[in-house]
């Protein structure tokens, strides 16, 4: 009974329910029927309309044309004059902002690190890139090798264009004004570190100088090339030789500690290594066989450096000797490092082989010995009949002169001035011989080209010494 | 008068877009006057409703129903109205209502009938002035208008459940504004009632 009686009155109340509800939205759809356009309002607004159609009539095309024809509108495409609604694709955006943004600041760097002068996004590479780097570059040291990076780019640069014949006089006068704000740049940054640390300040003018060095060499060489043709790179050659003349070199005096040249030399010959197996399979064998030369000459250097460094007498050789070797590797990795470099200058005459004992030794006793048969010669020459007299008069003068610098250069130890002099007296010895031959006389066995090809940078055999080779018989005659 | 156009004279477009006039254009004006609450204003929206409709048929869409198109045209040009109108949007008026996912009531409709049969239609229509428009606008289009929740949905731009939602909670807050109402009238008559017994004993 409880169940029935409980159950009744909701059965009752629910269609109740429904009557109100139906009854409620009734009420409100009545009431609302009462709000609605006079009969004049809308033959008013009817008016209005009409009028408006016929000033803006259908198209003549519409007119004729079936209803199905048309386009289908859309409430998408629904809009109000006064507030245009303009949908934002920000998905799309995104994307081709991500795009774009990859662009800008990967793709446009990397091209621009080819460019030179005069290209379109050179001033990307210079004032973007560069910039870039040089504000993410900390430390004073770093900072001049980085400023000496930027030189010998615009150097690399001003070469590249002259060999293409591009380097105007603008553009050698702008890359003139750079190399000097590199080198102004760079000098400042050493005078930074001097204040904090004066040994690695010795260090940075060293590894500064070598490059700059290297580079004017190179850009010198490049010119007297081009100098049969157009004058080129003057204004970047006397930047060049502006920032070396400049009193940083001066500081060279103050000679580095040893234990912070030693670590720097370190550094260098492990980068040489790295640069050296790089080069393997790009540079021909005797351009290797040069280059492990090199490093020969600078591993034994260092030992030597390590020797000395033994008693506190030789201590301050030992720097000395590391200064050399840190040259020697500075100006080693610009030469292995720079494609264009190598192509203007041979390495013996960026880095000179250093000989060792032995072959100072040989090379001393093959000078003599050339030097004993050009005297042998002369008096050959001289007891002949087919000399002329007056030729047998110079040629007695010159062998006197040959005697005596024999006596002389035996008795020289320093290598260096022994090659020196013996050039000398070899070449004097050389224009003597080739004056007899022009005199009539064959001599058989002619020491001029011995001591030339001796003379020269020979790396094979380790000679140092600069090649004397004058006109042959102006000097006889000048001696005499 | 000059805007009438004997049939033969039309084109297929013009005779179906003045056909869509004399169907639609007191259902739209009702909906506008109470939207907005200006009759004269009412007028010149339904106008600007049909020549902005007429545009787009010159333009060579052609709408298959017009009553839902007439109806977002009119929803829009409301809605700039209220913008022009006051500072502070529609939009600002969502965010400080709230638009969430609203409860299973709210979002039920026979919970909305429930409610909608406990208030009365003739109050309701007219308190209808005293609520948000955010609501107004749905239960004219659900009540006065009689749609359905998928046109709704697609007049306004929103999915179902927040029509559902503001439906639900715009009868609420009629319900209150009736109840308010109801319980004022109570005190002012009981109040008459204690005054005039108050005289005669006096």
């Amino acid at each position: 009974m409880q169940t029935k009686s409980a159950r009744l009155p909701r059965e009752k109340r629910q269609p109740t329910k429904i009557i109100n509800m139906k009854r409620c939205s009734e009420q409100l759809h009545k009431q609302s029927q009462t709000v609605k356009l006079k009969k004049s309002e809308q033959a008013d607004l009817r008016e209005r309309l009409v009028s408006y159609m016929e000033y803006h009539p259908l198209p003549a095309s519409m007119k004729s044309a079936p209803v199905s024809n048309t386009k289908k509108a859309s409430g998408a495409e629904l809009f109000t004059d006064s507030f245009a609604h303009f949908a934002i694709p920000y998905q799309a955006l995104f994307k081709f902002g991500s795009v774009a943004a990859v662009f800008v600041l990967l793709v446009v760097p990397f091209m621009a690190e080819r460019t030179v002068p005069g290209d379109t996004l050179y001033a990307v590479k210079v004032q973007f890139n560069e910039e870039v780097r040089s504000s993410l570059t900390w430390g004073s040291y770093e900072k001049v090798e980085w400023e000496t990076e930027r030189l010998n780019r615009r150097i690399a640069e001003a070469r590249l264009l002259a060999d293409e014949g591009l380097l105007t006089d603008e553009v050698e006068a702008s890359v003139a004004a750079a190399v000097k704000e590199h080198s102004d740049n760079a000098k400042r940054e050493i005078e930074v570190l001097r204040e904090t640390d004066a040994d690695e300040a010795a260090i940075a003018t060293i590894a500064f100088d070598s490059s700059v060095q290297v580079q004017a060499q190179a850009l010198q060489h490049s010119t007297d090339a081009a100098s049969t043709t157009t004058k080129t790179g003057g204004l970047i050659s006397d930047a060049l030789d502006q920032s070396l003349e400049k009193p940083v070199s001066d500081e060279i005096a103050t000679v580095p500690a040893y234990g912070k040249l030693m670590a720097r030399v370190e550094m260098n010959t492990t980068r040489i290594g790295e640069l050296r197996d790089s080069l393997v399979a790009i540079v021909s064998p005797q351009g290797l066989a040069d280059v492990n030369r090199r490093i020969q000459d600078i591993d034994r250097a260092v030992l030597a450096a390590i020797e000395l460094q033994q008693t506190a007498e030789t201590e301050l050789a030992a720097r000395e000797a590391l200064v050399d070797v840190l040259t020697r590797t500075q100006k080693l990795i610009i030469f292995m490092t720079d494609l264009e470099v190598r192509e203007q200058v041979t390495i013996e005459s960026v880095v000179p082989v250093v000989p060792t004992i032995d072959e100072i030794e040989l090379d001393r006793s093959k000078r003599s010995q050339q030097l004993q048969d050009a005297i042998d010669d002369l008096e050959a020459a001289i007891s002949s009949d087919e000399v002329s007299a007056d030729v047998q008069a110079k040629l007695e003068i010159t062998g006197e002169k040959l005697e005596a610098a024999q006596t002389t250069l035996a008795g020289i130890k320093d290598y260096k001035t022994f090659v020196a002099q013996s050039n000398d007296v070899l070449a004097l010895a050389a224009d003597a011989l080739l004056l007899i031959k022009n005199d009539g006389v064959i001599i058989p066995a002619v020491p001029v080209d011995k001591a030339t090809t001796t003379s020269q940078t020979s790396t094979s055999t380790g000679v140092v010494g600069s090649n004397k080779s004058t006109s042959s018989e102006s000097m006889v005659n000048q001696e005499i | 008068m000059a805007g009438e156009q004997s049939t033969e004279n039309l084109s297929g477009h013009e005779a179906r877009f003045l056909a869509a006039y004399d169907e639609y254009n007191d259902a739209l004006f009702r909906h506008a006057c109470m939207r907005i609450s200006d009759r004269e204003k009412a007028i010149d929206l339904v106008h600007d409703t049909y020549t902005k409709v007429w545009s787009y048929v010159r333009k060579g869409y052609e709408i298959e129903q017009f009553r839902p198109f007439l109806y977002k045209v009119l929803n829009n040009l409301i809605i700039d109205t209220y913008r022009k109108k006051k500072e502070s949007s529609l939009d600002a008026l969502l965010d400080i209502e709230g638009v969430d996912e609203g409860s299973f009531d709210e979002l039920s409709e026979s919970s909305a009938e429930a409610l909608a049969a406990t208030i009365d239609g003739r109050k309701a229509f007219e308190l209808m002035d005293e609520i948000p428009d955010v609501y107004k606008e749905v239960l004219i289009m659900r009540f006065v208008d009689g749609l359905g929740p998928k046109e709704m949905s697609e007049l306004t731009e929103e999915k179902e459940n927040v029509i559902s939602v503001r439906i639900h909670r715009g009868l609420k807050l009629l319900r209150q504004k009736i109840e308010a109402q109801d319980e004022f009238a109570d005190e002012k008559r009981k109040a008459t009632a204690r005054k005039k017994a108050a005289d005669k004993n006096n």
